[in-house]
């Protein structure tokens, strides 16, 4: 076999450890006969070290932490007592609920989506996401989340929601931009149990572009949505993306 | 018995989660090349993986399972800025790569300019480069994390090799038109 014999593929498998025991000890013996293949073969084990090399300290970003430890088997067991107590409250309130409102649809969806995100089962406190200023979107979180209220408050069970906005789904939350802001307004007098959320880093970018953003009344600004979230679903927050 | 197995597992996956995040984020950088959008992929990886965790049935199939996941992200991503024709990403792309001194002086480095030729990739010979180059998996599993035949795998790699090997030669300093503009005066 000569070097225009080999084909790049094959010597590719070769420097990436592809080929089984026989082939590559045929290959061992073919480049070792031919200078030419020596070359192709260094050049490839030399572009490999390269790429190792180039990306074995990226530049770092600031990083959140992911997820903190669930401390102890004791609070384990007192979370798990405290989910199926909530559990069989929460569902018998939504089963009653729906079969009362069955002819509306739009509780119909709430509860289809609710559970089909496994919400209730999960806990009392919900953090829905949105990063998206699709005017469908916009219109469902707030659908969602005005749904999740009502019906929890109807059941006399507790419940907490940070609705949280980064990229362009911050829109909803610009008192220059949402078209929502007098139903926000009225969610918030409504509903003291929900938070508005926006994230430092997305307002960062727009203030840095030069847009002067003016955010709703009550609206919270936390450091990153990413760091937000992940903070909840540590607490044992259930998350719904919209 | 099954829900507290289930918290158990949880919390080993958190522990392995931590431990596999530098290498999640040294693959995201390597695709992306904008550090903010990597650790957003990281971060979005992470929270798919904690919340769909029931849906790893073998768990030494762990990391596959993750770079199959940032690589969704990852598409998801640039489907979204299609639909959107949302240009914030690409001033930050723009950002990160304008030319300051300090740039300029490590073009003539070697991690700078392999990064640089990198980036120059199709994004599907990125990926089969990079997972193959950094994270030493195998055809097969680089087929399966992307979810591409094993041929294309092969092909992707290939093309993606000879482009840097163009692309390297071009990007090298041009040590021979320097010489020429230095005269030595008596």
């Amino acid at each position: 076999m000569r070097d225009q014999d080999i084909s790049d593929e094959f010597l590719n498998s070769f420097v990436d450890n592809q080929l089984d025991p026989a082939e590559k000890a045929h290959a061992f013996d073919t480049i070792r006969q031919d200078e030419k293949l020596k070359e192709r073969v260094c050049e490839l084990r030399g572009l490999k070290e390269m790429m190792q090399q180039a990306y074995s300290n990226p530049p770092p970003h600031r990083q959140s932490p992911i997820v903190k430890r669930i401390p102890s088997a004791t609070k384990h067991y007192q979370a798990l007592a405290a989910c199926l107590l909530l559990l069989v409250g929460g569902a018998s309130g939504w089963f009653t609920h729906a079969w009362s409102m069955r002819d509306n649809n739009q509780e119909l969806t709430l509860l289809q989506t609710a559970q089909h995100e496994d919400v209730i089962s999960e806990g009392r406190n919900v953090i829905v996401h949105l990063a998206n200023s699709s005017p469908y979107r916009l219109k469902a979180a707030l659908d969602e989340t005005e749904g999740l209220l009502e019906t929890y408050k109807r059941a006399h069970l507790q419940l907490q929601v940070e609705v949280i906005t980064n990229k362009s789904g911050v829109d909803l939350l610009r008192s220059d931009a949402s078209i929502y802001k007098q139903r926000i307004g009225f969610l918030q007098e409504k509903y003291p149990n929900v938070n508005f959320l926006v994230c430092g880093q997305t307002l960062g970018k727009l203030r840095g572009k030069g847009e002067s953003v003016q955010l709703l009344p009550h609206t919270v600004v936390v450091t990153t949505a990413a760091e937000q979230i992940n903070k909840r679903l540590s607490q044992g927050w259930g998350y719904v993306r919209i | 018995m099954k829900i507290v197995s289930l918290f158990c597992r949880s919390n080993i996956l958190q522990e392995q989660l931590e431990q596999i995040r530098p290498r999640l984020y040294r693959l995201a950088y390597s695709w992306s090349h904008n550090a903010a959008l990597a650790e957003d992929l990281v971060q979005e990886t992470l929270i798919k993986a904690l919340k769909n965790n029931d849906q790893l049935r073998d768990a030494a199939l762990l990391n596959s399972w993750l770079f199959s996941i940032l690589a969704n992200c990852l598409r998801d991503h640039y489907r979204q800025y299609r639909e959107m024709g949302d240009i914030e990403e690409l001033e930050d792309y723009r950002y990160a790569h304008e030319n300051t001194p300090e740039n300029a002086h490590s073009q003539t480095q070697i991690i700078s300019r392999v990064r640089d030729a990198v980036a120059k990739l199709p994004l599907g010979q990125r990926q089969v480069l990079t997972l193959v180059d950094l994270e030493e998996l195998s055809y097969i599993e680089v087929a399966a994390i992307l979810d591409i035949p094993i041929g294309t795998v092969m092909s992707r790699l290939c093309r993606a090799r000879q482009a840097m090997k163009t692309l390297l030669a071009e990007l090298a300093p041009q040590q021979a038109t320097a010489a020429v503009n230095i005269r030595r005066v008596k």
